[in-house]
């Protein structure tokens, strides 16, 4: 994966580490309603006040063989993103997300500034000149995320106790369709675990059927 | 029929009447894009031609996951263009457009008998084919291999 994680949360999670911080492990299941695991989910836990990246996040979404990629994304609120074109053909790369509208021309051999994403929402990607190009970019205001495995698993490490809107997000779902539930995380708990099910069809690239 | 006065007079009057209107209408005055035939015509030769393009394997490497319709209306609008049918392109240029897609002579010369057939098949005059046909010739240069070296890799940060 490309993912780059800010460096704050490297930081947060060395605090973390020391053993009086209350914070826990937070281990989230991704299942259909039927309980069968979902890959490539996005679960993220997002805090009461909201966490912004720190200046200077920085995230890359390339463009190879006329193909976004990675093609599910998940960035801090604050983190801009690269879009460098390893193709080296044109593209334009475009959003008319309310998160972020952007139009952004990839010519032969230009480098382009990268794109500021402040506020949290899902971006859909798509690109004027190639219809069948699309990317989905899930901005959110916590540096806590992470993707489900082929198991449906996801790890949120070292989550700090307090109150979180716990959410779960695919490919195949819209902003409004994602799962949220509330989450409370006592100080001293160790170790969580939870489930969150999506009983929407999932018919994005990244649907258990196409699983490999 | 007998040829009196007046009708002889109606007939030099409607023979001058269709001179005149030639006159207007000739080739000198009439814009290219009219005389080809439009935005009805053109429209569907570039439909045409393109569509033939993409089935053709031998002819379609470049055109790979593109939005065809896209395709069509901006050359139609090229057209539109360039033949003095008053629009304005909107699209990128041609070196832009075709940079690093490794289009072979044989493609490009391949879309242009293709693009001919459609014109004919449309019943574009001989005249107005090898006029849009010298619009586009000038092209070449920036559609066969045009190569535009990558950006170089940064270091990751």
């Amino acid at each position: 994966m490309l993912r780059r994680r800010p460096t704050a949360w490297w930081a947060l999670a060395l605090t973390c580490a020391t053993p009086f911080v209350a914070a826990a492990d937070l281990t989230v299941h991704v299942e259909t309603a039927a309980g069968a695991p979902i890959a490539d989910a996005i679960v993220y836990a997002v805090p009461a006040a909201p966490i912004h990246a720190a200046p200077g996040a920085r995230y890359v979404i390339d463009q190879i063989d006329r193909h976004f990629v990675p093609r599910v994304n998940v960035v801090q609120a604050g983190t801009a993103v690269d879009f460098p074109n390893s193709d080296n053909i044109r593209h334009s790369v475009y959003s008319f997300s309310p998160a972020r509208v952007f139009s952004l021309k990839l010519y032969a051999g230009k480098p382009t500034d990268p794109v500021l994403f402040d506020k949290a929402g899902l971006v859909v990607l798509g690109c004027n000149i190639h219809d069948s190009m699309v990317a989905w970019l899930l901005v959110v205001d916590t540096p806590y995320f992470a993707r489900t495995d082929r198991a449906g698993i996801a790890l949120l490490p070292k989550l700090p106790s307090g109150d979180y809107s716990l959410r779960a997000w695919h490919a195949s779902l819209t902003e409004d369709e994602q799962i949220v539930q509330p989450l409370h995380l006592e100080p001293g708990a160790a170790a969580l675990a939870h489930t969150l099910h999506i009983s929407a069809p999932l018919d994005g690239p990244e649907s258990p059927a196409k699983a490999q | 029929m007998q040829a009196t006065p007046r009708r002889i007079a109606t007939f030099a009057a409607a023979m001058s009447a269709l001179c005149i209107c030639s006159a207007g209408l000739s080739a000198t005055t009439r814009p290219l894009y009219v005389r080809l035939g439009g935005e009805p015509v053109m429209t569907a030769v570039i439909s045409e031609t393109i569509d033939r393009v993409v089935a053709d394997p031998r002819l379609n490497q470049s055109f790979k996951g593109s939005n065809i319709a896209r395709i069509k209306r901006l050359i139609v609008e090229q057209i539109c263009d360039l033949a003095g049918g008053g629009c304005h392109y909107s699209g990128d240029s041609m070196h832009e457009v075709h940079a690093n897609h490794h289009i072979t002579q044989r493609e490009f010369f391949g879309l242009v008998a293709i693009l001919r057939q459609s014109l004919r098949r449309h019943h574009v005059p001989l005249r107005e084919r090898n006029e849009l046909l010298a619009l586009l010739a000038p092209m070449a240069p920036d559609v066969i291999e045009v190569r535009i070296p990558p950006i170089p890799k940064q270091s990751p940060p």
